[in-house]
């Protein structure tokens, strides 16, 4: 009894000294936030709330932006900014350019904001800004796809030429992308205090995989935001995201699981914003697969699928159809439904019928002893999703085994060339070109399938060459549709994005790419 | 009843059942008996007979599934309880006026204990001692119960101490709450024979010096005679006999103590061997210089052991001397250390695995827990097949003929092959336990206390199976026993071994007479002590 | 004494080596390449050119040491390891010993406290209920550890968030690892793994209940607390065990537990890792994992001996002749 009585107290002994390190550690965190408060207090009365919490899946896993994906999360929290932004209706926009003008097809020249400094207070002029673009494009290669065919010249201080290997290349476009976000190049990423971004707020601690601290930026060129601290948290559990916006331990949760809808719509305490996303949930075909051969049974997969009932159980009904691959796009909507107008299963099952996959008694189609079959592979959040296409096309006579599990299985099935379908969501928005030589080209990094068809082909090679907006627009259309009628890629719905936000928040944008347009000066809290 | 003026403890019309099932199954029917001051009495019964359940009732102990349905307890003349009644302050009559011995000492005692924890939990719980003085108190109780080194026993931990100090200790812990009566259960049977007459000595002592009332709970009837001034034969809750022990045993009444009687004399149709001579024989096992240590622990010490074809040696020996250790390495479950061990010539400790398995069916064992030594889950008739598949002899059909034909010898009928250990008697285990082993034809068995958990008469049938077969089969039995009433009825030769050592080995018939060997005359002192006055 | 240390050394040491190279190979030998998966996994816009894909691929390779063969790979781990440094990160280039280090402590401090609150419970509750066989308190125990241990953690978690930071606001939903923010995740785990000890507790008292000891003391008029001691003290060997091994899993399988909490521990990481095919962070999480099972058993071996007198007694058995 008593040696039991010894192993109980040694055990509150590591229990109390193990809170009492974490929390003095607390305690200084503490301290300094007391600090900080104190004397935000007495700049600003007004606001009650000092600091805007973010609980996000991620944060930036480097302080580097080129390292992949940690300048997508500096932008959102506004510690980084591009030369150019998207709008929420999807227009390029000047951000931390003053202007561009389009001199000729190859060439732009951009004029930069002679008051606009980073961190340090180091102008932001056209040699910082060429060396920012010009470390992006040879250390980060998610950049080079939008620097690789631009060159940077130097007109005067805040002046900078930009010539472009084909004519008509959407220059701002490519400069809005958060891969080209502009930073001291001069300095170095290791920690915090030698950092030096441009954006309204700026780091004051990092721990990583855990959160992100951010303070106004004082010499900030444009409007200075109301809200003076940011908090970026990685809270990687979607449920636990939503529950610290219901509970208000946080103000915005990036990335709320459609399943907990139900809880927002009984809060008082917040609501959940959905702007339809620019991508697309597509299913990718091998076409080295003998079923797929036959572009009738492809597009027999396409008709055979009722889109509506996929959105209502696979997005939660947070979602809209979308029959071409290039509809998620906003400023493409009016593709959303062409070529497959309607789910017409009749359609499916006579082409089906045509390509020689009789159907037997049971009900399964085969065709010289090979019964037809697909086996979709998922990952991620779309296991329901999975299921119900099984479902939908088990109507039509084909039979489906689904396999969900992690992307690497998808990757190597990939690689090996083992895989009849899976699934994917691709960002529709940016240079038509661009876009859809990725996805449709041989060469194309998302042709998975392997699509290769010359009179596509020939109008991608087109598209390249054409400078008029409006034709190079209805050219695009028309490669979107072909690719739609060819069926390499079967495409579903845009990929829910559901942001919650806290009610006491006000100014909030719904964006079509939220997790990068989150922070912006026009949020503040009040009481509503 | 008999109305004795000095009657000091009476059990009235007790009945007890146990819920078996659905149904309540009685296990003591009537029972009804008394004590009389400074006596002794045995209640002699065999296992199942319900004598435990006895000693329960009477101290308010019995589990759950047992009810009392009737008797009363009466202390000098004051009726302490009323056994039906739940609500008996038990806890002011145990220890202080009923005291209990147990079966198995060393279990008796919370293993991580110390002997003074013991003791200063008692004292003080019985407000006798506070903290200080009961120290001293329980080295007097020590003293008084013949331990020379109290004060370093006090110290110790149960398994630091022999079984028979152990027992002692226990009873220093009954007899220092001053009890008036001791119920003692089986209170020698896990010990071997020299602690036994240790135990033994040192409760009749006792017994005599502090006038206790003594109730001697045994299956043994040797310990019965040695002890009871009275006996008490207890037959399936029922008593069936009572009187003064020696008239009992020399003029029994019962059809029953005449069977309890007839079963122990064939074990001493002593010495029914004749000398035999071997040495022309084959042979079989040939065991020179084995030494065999645990982790530095001597265990075994130059063994010689020479077994003929057909002869039945006795390995004899008190618990803990290495008797079944050398079992082991014989079976091949041990390695040794050094020295030579031949089966026909061949050196069993230089062979790798496989041979060695083979081997297997040359020498066989048969262990002391019958049933444990059986799969619960097969049938009788599986079990015996079992070895026969091990081996790859003969197809499915064959195996289970020759089964079944062993199955026959050992006296198991055909309609109890399908049933599972659990629904056999341990005797029936033991035989089929037997039968697995013959059922390879071994030309050595090895029988390592195979008889010694088993009630007197069970026993006896077992020795007579074993005998009946070594004529039929002719193979040669090595028989290791602490009892020394076994091994001088059953065996050709014995061996003596005490510590790991051999003392002496001699024909069975010459041991006694012949031997010079300390060891050995005291092993049979203590035996033969406790046989004296009973008929044999 | 110092031979059976220098032993068991040895064979802690054997164990390490032995099971970090199985792993080592094992998880190169798994599907996926790291390399891949952290410069493909961003990409948000497909690109025409993979040329300079694959040409920064093979770059990145040669830089971590990837193109070598796996035992070049193993010999030169071993060397780093041998100056302590278990490499870095090939997600976020940070060194391993540092991350590992950040989060181990809130890990190590979520587990005991979980743990605390296991045994009190299993002690509490398993005692009682064995001492109330059969009865309503009994019954009332069994069917709620029967319910607790069918109901997967993450919904215990989850509830009990839901319950306590939206219902209550009592418990804040962040990233730290303060006493504040201990409790509930705690508390979680403390409820997911108490049944297990209590049935285990309850079960050895049981068993303990109908020991010759207990028999004999209560024979002995012995105060009903007392025997419940003894039968106790008998069943804290197995707790030994258990608390070990409890830990043991605690540390390495509260990842759920600490994602739901967002408790800044080693698990996620660990996961997370495991995902991202980080082989070095992979690796030292292993050995580190390893090693702490080594020591934990280390420790019950000593805390054994410690409370078992046969075992620290082993050299003591001359008593034995007294008479």
């Amino acid at each position: 009894m008593k040696r039991f009585g010894i192993i109980l107290a040694i055990f509150m002994v590591v229990v109390i000294v193990g809170c009492s390190v974490s929390s003095s550690k607390d305690n200084t965190n503490d301290d300094k936030k007391e600090n900080t408060n104190a004397t935000d207090d007495q700049q600003e009365e007004k606001s009650e709330q000092q600091e805007l919490i973010i609980a996000d899946q991620e944060i930036a896993a480097s302080l580097d932006p080129v390292e992949p994906l940690t300048s997508s999360y500096l932008r959102n929290i506004g510690a980084a900014e591009a030369l150019f932004k998207v709008n929420a209706k999807g227009e390029v926009e000047p951000s931390l350019a003053e202007s561009a003008e389009e001199i000729n097809d190859t060439t732009w020249e951009i004029n930069l904001r002679t008051e606009a400094s980073f961190w340090s207070g180091e102008a932001i002029d056209a040699d910082a800004v060429i060396a920012s673009l010009e470390r992006s494009k040879s250390l980060d290669l998610q950049a080079e796809p939008f620097l690789n065919e631009l060159s940077f010249t130097k007109v005067d201080d805040y002046t900078i030429q930009v010539e472009t290997e084909h004519a008509k290349q959407p220059v701002p476009l490519n400069l809005s992308y958060y891969q080209t976000v502009i930073h001291n190049a001069d300095k170095s990423y290791e920690d915090i205090d030698s950092m030096d971004l441009s954006g309204m707020y700026k780091v004051t601690s990092f721990s990583p995989a855990q959160k992100m601290e951010l303070e106004l930026n004082e010499n900030y060129w444009g409007e200075t935001p109301s809200i003076p601290k940011i908090v970026h948290e990685q809270i990687s559990d979607a449920q636990t995201r939503a529950l610290s916006v219901l509970s208000g331990s946080s103000d915005i949760a990036i990335k709320v699981p459609v399943t907990s809808l139900t809880q927002f719509a009984e809060s008082d305490e917040a609501e959940t914003i959905s702007a339809p996303p620019a991508n697309t949930q597509t299913i990718y075909l091998n076409l080295d697969q003998p079923q797929f051969e036959n572009e009738k049974v492809r597009q027999a997969l396409s008709w055979g699928l009722n889109r509506e009932e996929l959105v209502e159980l696979g997005a939660e009904g947070q979602s809209t159809p979308v029959t071409t691959w290039l509809a998620s796009n906003p400023t493409y909507e009016e593709a959303k439904n062409a070529v497959y107008p309607e789910y017409d299963p009749d359609k499916a099952e006579a082409l089906l019928d045509e390509a020689g996959w009789g159907k037997d008694a049971e009900g399964t189609r085969s065709k010289d002893g090979e019964t037809l079959t697909v086996k979709l592979m998922t990952w991620g959040d779309d296991q329901a999703l999975g299921e119900t296409i099984q479902n939908q096309w088990t109507q039509i006579g084909v039979q489906v085994e689904v396999q969900h599990g992690d992307y690497n299985l998808i990757q190597t099935a990939r690689e090996s060339g083992e895989w009849d379908a899976s699934i994917e969501a691709w960002s529709t928005f940016g240079d038509e070109h661009a876009l859809l030589t990725g996805q449709f080209s041989p060469d194309g990094s998302g042709n998975y399938g392997g699509y290769n068809d010359e009179q596509t082909n020939q109008l991608l090679d087109d598209l390249a060459e054409i400078t008029d907006p409006q034709a190079r627009r209805e050219l695009a259309l028309q490669i979107n549709e072909r690719v739609a009628e060819q069926a390499p890629v079967i495409s579903l719905y845009p990929r829910p994005q559901l942001t919650a936000v806290s009610t006491k928040l006000n100014g909030f944008e719904a964006h079509f790419r939220q997790f990068e347009h989150t922070v912006h000066a026009g949020l503040s809290f009040g009481t509503e | 009843m008999h109305a004795t003026t000095n009657m000091l403890f009476e059990v009235k019309d007790l009945e007890v059942t146990y819920l078996q099932g659905d149904q309540r199954e009685p296990v003591l029917k009537d029972v009804s008996f008394y004590m009389e001051q400074n006596e002794t009495v045995a209640l002699l019964g065999q296992s199942g007979s319900g004598k435990s359940t006895l000693a329960k009732a009477m101290t308010g102990m019995l589990p759950h599934s047992a009810r009392v349905t009737s008797g009363s307890l009466t202390i000098g003349t004051e009726q302490v309880a009323n056994l039906t009644d739940t609500s008996t302050p038990w806890q002011r009559i145990r220890g202080r006026r009923i005291a209990m011995l147990y079966q198995d000492p060393r279990q008796a005692l919370n293993p991580l204990m110390k002997i003074k924890d013991n003791f200063r939990e008692l004292l003080q719980d019985h407000q006798l001692a506070s903290s200080r003085d009961y120290l001293q108190i329980s080295e007097q109780w020590l003293y008084a119960l013949n331990f020379q080194d109290a004060k370093r026993v006090l110290e110790c931990y149960p398994f630091q101490l022999s079984g028979g100090m152990c027992q002692r200790v226990c009873l220093a812990l009954a007899l220092c709450l001053k009890p008036s009566v001791l119920i003692a259960d089986e209170p020698t049977s896990a010990l071997d024979i020299v602690n036994q007459r240790e135990v033994l000595d040192v409760l009749k002592t006792v017994q005599k010096q502090y006038g206790l009332t003594l109730l001697m709970i045994t299956h043994d009837l040797a310990v019965a005679n040695s002890i009871g001034d009275r006996v008490l034969i207890l037959n399936k809750g029922k008593i069936v006999e009572e009187g003064n022990t020696k008239k009992v045993f020399s003029k029994p009444q019962d059809s029953y103590t005449k069977q309890l009687l007839s079963a122990r004399s064939l074990l001493s149709e002593s010495p029914q061997r004749k000398s035999v001579s071997f040495q022309s024989k084959q042979k079989l096992l040939e065991i020179k210089g084995l030494e065999k240590q645990f982790q530095q622990k001597q265990v075994l010490t130059n063994i010689d052991l020479t077994l003929h074809r057909h002869e039945i040696m006795g390995i004899l020996g008190q618990s803990g001397c290495g008797k079944s250790t050398l079992a082991r390495c014989v079976m091949g479950l041990e390695t040794i250390n050094s020295g030579q061990m031949m089966y026909k010539g061949t050196d069993l400790s230089k062979l790798n695995n496989k041979k060695r398995r083979a081997m297997s069916k040359h020498i066989q064992l048969v262990f002391q827990e019958a049933r444990g030594s059986l799969h619960p889950g097969r049938t009788a008739l599986q079990i015996v097949m079992e070895p026969l598949h091990y081996l790859h002899l003969g197809n499915r059909k064959e195996r289970q003929s020759l089964a079944e034909a062993f199955l026959k010898e050992v006296g198991i009928s055909s309609d109890m092959h399908a049933r599972k250990p659990p629904q056999l008697s341990t005797g029936q285990c033991q035989r089929i336990a037997i039968a697995r082993a013959l059922v390879l034809r071994p030309e050595v068995l090895i029988c390592d206390e195979a008889v010694s958990a088993l009630d007197m008469h069970v026993q006896a049938q077992i020795l007579k199976l074993l005998q009946q077969l070594h004529q039929k089969f002719e193979f040669a039995i090595l028989m290791i026993s602490h009892d020394i009433r076994v091994l001088r009825s059953f065996c050709h030769t014995i061996a003596v071994i005490d510590q790991g050592r051999f003392c002496e080995v001699r024909p069975a018939n010459a041991l006694e007479k012949e031997s010079k060997n300390a060891y050995t005359k005291k092993l049979f002192h203590s035996a033969l002590e406790m046989e004296k006055g009973l008929s044999l | 004494m110092l031979l059976i240390f220098s032993r068991k050394i040895l064979e802690a040491l054997l164990t390490l080596g032995l099971a970090t190279s199985i792993l080592f190979i094992l998880i190169r030998l798994a599907p996926g390449d790291p390399v891949a998966i952290m410069i493909g996994q961003s990409s948000d816009v497909a690109s025409s050119n993979t040329e300079r894909y694959e040409q920064k691929l093979l770059e990145l390779r040669s830089e971590f040491g990837l193109n070598q063969t796996i035992f070049q790979q193993y010999f030169i781990w071993m060397k780093q390891l041998i100056l302590f440094d278990l490499g870095d990160s090939i997600h976020t280039g940070r060194s391993v010993m540092t991350e590992i280090a950040d989060r181990l402590p809130a890990t190590i401090l979520l587990s005991v406290a979980a743990l605390f609150i296991q045994i009190v419970l299993g002690i509490l509750l398993g005692v009682l209920s064995a001492l109330k066989f059969g009865r309503f308190f009994d019954h009332l125990t069994r069917f709620l550890c029967v319910l607790f241990a069918s109901t997967p953690g993450f919904v215990i978690g989850l509830v009990l968030l839901s319950t306590f930071a939206v219902t209550f606001s009592t418990y804040e939903i962040n990233t730290e690892a303060k006493l504040s923010r201990l409790w509930l995740p705690a508390l979680t785990l403390g409820m997911i793994g108490a049944p297990q000890w209590i049935r285990t507790i309850r079960a050895n008292m049981l068993t303990e209940f109908g020991q010759p000891y207990i028999s004999s003391a209560v024979s002995r008029g012995l105060k009903y607390r007392r025997i419940v001691e003894h039968a106790f003290k008998n069943t804290l060997l197995p707790i030994v065990t258990m608390t070990g091994l409890s830990l043991t899993t605690l540390i390495s399988g509260a990842v759920v537990i600490e994602s739901i909490f967002s408790w800044p521990g080693i698990g996620k990481y660990a996961l997370d890792s495991i995902l991202l095919k980080d082989y070095p962070v992979i690796q030292g999480y292993a050995l580190l994992m390893i090693a702490l099972v080594i020591v934990i058993h280390l420790v019950i071996e000593i805390v054994y001996s410690f409370i078992d007198p046969r075992i620290h007694r082993k050299g003591e058995e001359n008593v034995k002749k007294d008479y």
